[in-house]
């Protein structure tokens, strides 16, 4: 990671009044330690933009984090190191003749190299950043990438116990709640019972320095080796038959073929998927669920979101920026109260604790009434994107406020915001960065050095993966 | 006057069934093929990457109220052509006939299906052993870097005719180190015997898959092309109400990343697609302006962003 201050260039930038900026729009990368919020309606370019802020803090050397629930993260997959259009021939060739393939394939990467070209993008910027960044392609629960292990915090014993145990123990209390939650029980860590007594039996076996594999804690909630939990003796704690009942319901859970996929793959470790390779080539993770639904989405992203909290919680004190966490299509995972998905606290946490160790956190939605005020209130960087309702427009200014001036926060000038805001074209965005001294000015994001084809599907993954190891990349899984 | 609207003036029951009033597509497209025969290769749209039938129901969805406005085009547009609106649902029926013929051109025998799917699997199972193979110095990491990928089935083909040489190569090397058999190694050859058979029968179908391809290409460009221009005259006569999207939808929204339209041609930095707040006629693509803005106004920001400089920097 590189020490001097990391700069990043988002595109091309016109005053409000539509006057051009002349140069490109760069932002020193720590602006983003106080985390960026991404806005804006469907069509208007967040996807985009997201995609090039990470490559350009992949550029600049810092470690990225993607949470893709849409489909479409995956396409950093599609950045290739030159301009030759034999990258692009596979990708027609399902829906056209291997001639044809051959032509789109032609076309297609003619079309790129002048975009390229345009926005100053040369054959080795495309090769450095090949080069010089490491993608991996993690898919829990499905192969089309790496398989995740969800509950190695449970079950595989972590250093992390004897160095920092309070994170491990974050760790552990995110798995069992995913556990809980999977056999529709309590997973509240503070008020449910099973909760507690799987927690206890596990640190039990951890601190041991053993694993506390589902089938060993089976048999220990049957028969349990401890006398207490808490104060009380371990039959007043959870009676027998409630017991029974709960190892009954493990072994269900164990015996589903769904779940045993969910076992299968690399261990959660944040650290070291955020950690250069031994080839010192910055890491980039996609972390992909788009494959699975809405609850079990929220449930895996809650325990690696856990799990990314307890690695920044164990990073020493920073304002540069050290590693940037993107959660592009966030609704509904950090909603307002009374709503309270796993995802939220720890997006929540992140937000407000993050700054103070060089991670920053960037998230994109095309409902901002869908976010929790503290997400909004927390953001440094604002880019806004075309927003239609009028809903929509006064929740984003509202959050936007604290991050204006006293003179910006007239009526008159945010109405003025506003129409902006509602008339904005695609791929243009108004930005606020709350450590310039200046007022908020448009963007338009520069040409994203991946292909943007949109929501692949798990064969596509597969393809994409097996053409960046044939193409000499060690293999994203 | 479009085909549809003689057809359905044709019919002229008491009590008229909607699904007995809807024109036959396939009857559309035929009637249309004189105006598809004149368009130029050259102006053909070059890749299908719109959900055809989304596209079709979304014209076919607007045209209600698209034709609300054909009275106002045509007194406040002289140069409109209002043909290209009246035409929108004979474009998009004759697109859906097209589509449709290709589909059915283009489907595969479900022995092609079936032996694609196992070779798909094959060719899986020997990249997987054979990548582990190159890990442990057993196989070259040449023998895997030239494969195509499982996309394609010509590409499936090929792949599993090289992994099986380069294990076959190998063999007495990775005999006894491999779960590999010899007759897994049979019976992939086979399979791509067998698959290169039936693409080569398919082959011979492709003379009429590329016919039906260029028809719906053809079929494709007009209603693009007359769907954009009924847009863009929308667009103009609406511009304070800024509806368009709600009137005629873009064909392009709500696809994510798949805008490859747009996405493969932005604006060059040195013109941006945005229009300085002068009220001027807009075009697709464009930033609509931001007419009488105070927050455009010199000084209404304490520390307005100045061209020339780095406004973040600093």
């Amino acid at each position: 990671m590189s020490q001097s201050r990391a700069i990043l260039n988002l595109g091309a930038w016109r005053t409000l009044e539509g006057q051009p900026g002349g140069s490109p729009l760069r932002i020193p990368a720590d602006h983003l330690v106080t985390h960026a919020v991404v806005v804006g309606m469907t069509g208007s370019g967040k996807s985009g933009l997201v995609m090039v802020m990470a490559e350009e803090a992949l550029r600049a050397r810092v470690p990225v984090l993607m949470i893709d629930v849409k489909g479409d993260l995956p396409n950093l997959l599609l950045s290739f190191a030159d301009f030759d259009a034999r990258h692009y021939t596979s990708w027609f060739a399902q829906q056209a003749t291997a001639e044809e393939a051959g032509e789109l394939a032609s076309k297609c990467a003619a079309e790129r190299a002048e975009n390229f070209r345009q926005w100053n993008l040369s054959e080795s910027d495309l090769a450095a950043f090949a080069t010089n960044t490491q993608i991996r392609l993690i898919t829990p629960g499905a192969n089309s990438g790496e398989s995740l292990h969800v509950l190695s915090s449970l079950e595989k014993r972590s250093p992390r116990w004897d160095t920092d145990p309070d994170a491990a123990r974050s760790a552990l209390s995110a798995a069992v709640s995913l556990v809980l939650r999977l056999l529709g029980r309590d997973p509240e860590p503070a008020r449910s019972k099973e909760h507690v007594l799987l927690s206890v039996l596990a640190e039990r076996r951890l601190l041991a320095g053993q694993n506390a594999e589902l089938p060993a804690l089976m048999q220990d909630v049957k028969s349990p080796p401890i006398a207490e939990v808490g104060a009380l003796p371990i039959s007043e704690f959870m009676k027998k038959s409630e017991r029974l009942k709960l190892a009954a319901s493990l072994n269900t859970l164990l015996a589903s073929p769904t779940f045993a996929s969910w076992r299968q793959g690399a261990a959660l470790d944040v650290q070291s998927w955020l950690t250069p390779d031994a080839t010192g080539r910055t890491p980039a993770v996609i972390l992909s669920v788009a494959h699975l639904d809405d609850e079990e989405r929220a449930l895996v992203l809650g325990v690696v979101l856990e799990d990314v909290l307890s690695w920044v919680r164990s990073l020493p004190g920073s304002q540069q920026l050290k590693a940037l966490v993107m959660f592009d299509e966030v609704y509904g995972f950090l909603p307002p109260h009374p709503a309270n998905p796993p995802t939220k606290r720890p997006i929540v946490a992140l937000m407000k604790q993050a700054r103070a160790f060089g991670v920053g956190v960037v998230v994109a939605t095309q409902n901002p009434m869908d976010l929790d005020y503290r997400a909004l209130s927390n953001a440094g960087v604002w880019c806004i994107g075309r927003l239609q309702t009028d809903a929509d427009r006064a929740r984003v200014i509202d959050g936007l406020r604290g991050a204006l001036s006293v003179e910006q926060t007239d009526a008159a000038i945010e109405e003025d915001l506003g129409r902006t805001i509602q008339r904005l074209a695609d791929r243009w965005f108004v930005v606020k960065d709350t450590h310039a001294k200046v007022g908020p000015l448009l963007l338009q994001p520069r040409y994203a050095m991946s292909w943007l084809r949109g929501p692949m599907t798990r064969g596509e993954l597969r393809a994409a993966c097996e053409q960046r190891l044939a193409a000499g990349n060690r293999a994203p899984f | 006057m479009s085909i549809t609207t003689i057809t359905t003036a044709t019919q002229t029951p008491t009590q008229p069934d909607p699904v007995e009033q809807e024109v036959l597509a396939s009857r559309v497209l035929q009637q249309l093929a004189p105006e598809l025969a004149k368009l130029e290769p050259n102006d053909l749209v070059t890749n299908v990457a719109l959900d055809i039938p989304t596209a079709v129901s979304t014209v076919l969805g607007s045209l209600p109220e698209i034709r609300a406005q054909r009275d106002e085009l045509a007194a406040k547009l002289p140069d409109f052509d209002p043909s290209a609106l009246d035409k929108l649902e004979d474009y998009a029926l004759a697109l859906s006939a097209a589509h449709a013929a290709l589909l059915a051109a283009s489907q595969p025998s479900s022995e092609l299906r079936a032996v694609v799917e196992e070779a798909t699997e094959v060719r899986e199972l020997l990249l997987s052993d054979a990548t582990a193979l190159v890990r442990r110095g057993l196989l070259s990491s040449e023998s895997i870097a030239d494969l195509k990928g499982p996309v394609g089935f010509r590409n499936i083909s090929t792949d599993v005719f090289h992994l099986v040489e380069a294990i076959r190569a190998r063999w007495t090397d990775i005999e006894s180190k491999s779960a590999i058999t010899q007759q897994e190694l049979d019976r992939a050859e086979r399979l791509q015997q067998r698959l290169n058979r039936l693409l080569g029968l398919k082959d011979q179908q492709t003379p009429d898959i590329n016919a039906a391809s260029e028809q719906r290409r053809r079929a494709l460009t007009l209603l693009l092309r007359a769907y954009d221009e009924v847009r863009r005259a929308i667009t103009y006569l609406r511009w304070k109400t800024n509806d368009i999207d709600d009137i005629a939808p873009s064909l392009f929204a709500g696809r994510g990343g798949r805008r490859k339209s747009t996405e493969t041609t932005p604006a060059t930095p040195a013109t941006p697609a945005v229009t300085p707040a002068t009220g001027t006629t807009p075009t697709t693509g464009t930033q609509q302006p931001t007419t009488n803005s105070s927050a455009a106004t010199p000084g209404a920001h304490n520390a307005a962003a100045t061209p020339g400089s780095e406004p973040f920097l600093g």
